[in-house]
């Protein structure tokens, strides 16, 4: 009996943790459009005071205090959008600068295994935290995971200045002493 | 007699062109949808004749596009209520029937073309959605006062 009501708890919990996926990966997927290639994801990324106005909580208590659940239920869609556009953005740039890296790497014949071991566990633990975003902003919405959003962009960030040192090491290593 | 370089020129047109017109116009959004109009929609060139003859064509264009790249990140950080309040500036410094331009702005998104170039893919969509909860806000039937922002 109690086996049974364990396996219907793991099955029901399975089936949750699926159909979160599924809206994440439908929500995901409509935020797509927004972004069309690389290029348009630019090189510099969403500037922080950005991050922290599509994460805020200002905005929807200003939208709360008008106890209009259409007002409320329209702020919540719009907002979960952007924020859906923004991870998609970071985890574009993310994958660009993995992209980069692996090139670079290819080409070098003095990789330090340390080095790249702690790049990897970087690249990793980004990606981690990003999916966690995304499902954070399907599951809370994005006003309550202010905290997580911002620490997941400041460690995009040093990521990649850790890469741009990265080459900046290789290309003068590559260079014949004179 | 030395001659002014072009960060000093590009400095002065910019600083004509605050001076001169959008220091007339009311309200940052109105200076971001004012500044978007003197862009050519075919070329992406911005035109403005008082200050390119003051100037130069090429020195006018680009004070126009540093000035509308920073007003429109300005207005597009700005909290909802902030924009609100915008937004309500610019309709009522409008000529036309506050009810129509809100109706037109729901239907068409005229701002949508207010975005500068290049415009990072997460700050234009804050913008565009923060400019439809804002009109959706001054749209509602027998609006109440909204509560404490928390601001």
């Amino acid at each position: 009996m109690i086996a049974f009501s364990s396996l219907s708890v793991g099955v029901v919990l399975l089936l949750v943790l699926l159909a979160i996926a599924v809206r994440s990966w439908l929500a995901a997927r409509d935020s797509a459009d927004l972004l069309g290639s690389d290029d348009e994801v630019g090189k510099e990324g969403c500037p922080s005071e950005f991050v922290d106005c599509i994460f805020s909580p200002v905005d929807w208590r200003y939208v709360h205090g008008m106890k209009s659940p259409d007002m409320e239920k329209l702020f919540r869609k719009e907002r979960k959008t952007v924020a859906l556009v923004w991870v998609r953005q970071t985890s574009f740039a993310i994958h660009r600068i993995m992209r980069e890296h692996a090139a670079i790497a290819r080409q070098s014949s003095n990789l330090e295994p340390a080095t790249e071991l702690k790049i990897f566990m970087q690249f990793a633990a980004l990606l981690v935290t990003y999916g966690a975003i995304r499902v954070g902003i399907d599951l809370a919405g994005p006003m309550r995971i202010g905290g997580l959003a911002r620490y997941a962009h400041s460690l995009a960030q040093q990521v990649a200045r850790a890469e741009q040192t990265f080459e900046l090491a290789i290309q003068q290593r590559a260079r014949p002493v004179q | 007699m030395s001659v002014p370089s072009n960060a000093v020129i590009l400095q002065a047109a910019y600083d004509d062109l605050l001076r001169r017109s959008l220091s007339k116009i009311s309200g940052d959004l109105a200076r971001v949808i004012y500044l978007a109009s003197t862009r050519d929609y075919n070329t992406g060139t911005y035109h403005h004749d008082g200050l390119a003859a003051r100037f130069r064509a090429d020195v006018a264009a680009t004070a126009l596009e540093a000035a509308h790249r920073e007003i429109f990140y300005r207005i597009a950080a700005c909290s909802l209520e902030q924009l609100v309040g915008e937004l309500e500036i610019y309709l009522n410094s409008s000529h036309q029937a506050r009810e129509d331009v809100l109706h037109i702005w729901q239907k068409l998104e005229p701002y949508r073309l207010a975005l500068p170039m290049d415009t990072n893919a997460a700050v234009a969509r804050l913008f565009i959605s923060n400019l439809r909860l804002a009109l959706a806000i001054l749209q509602r039937p027998a609006r109440a006062p909204a509560g404490p922002s928390g601001a």
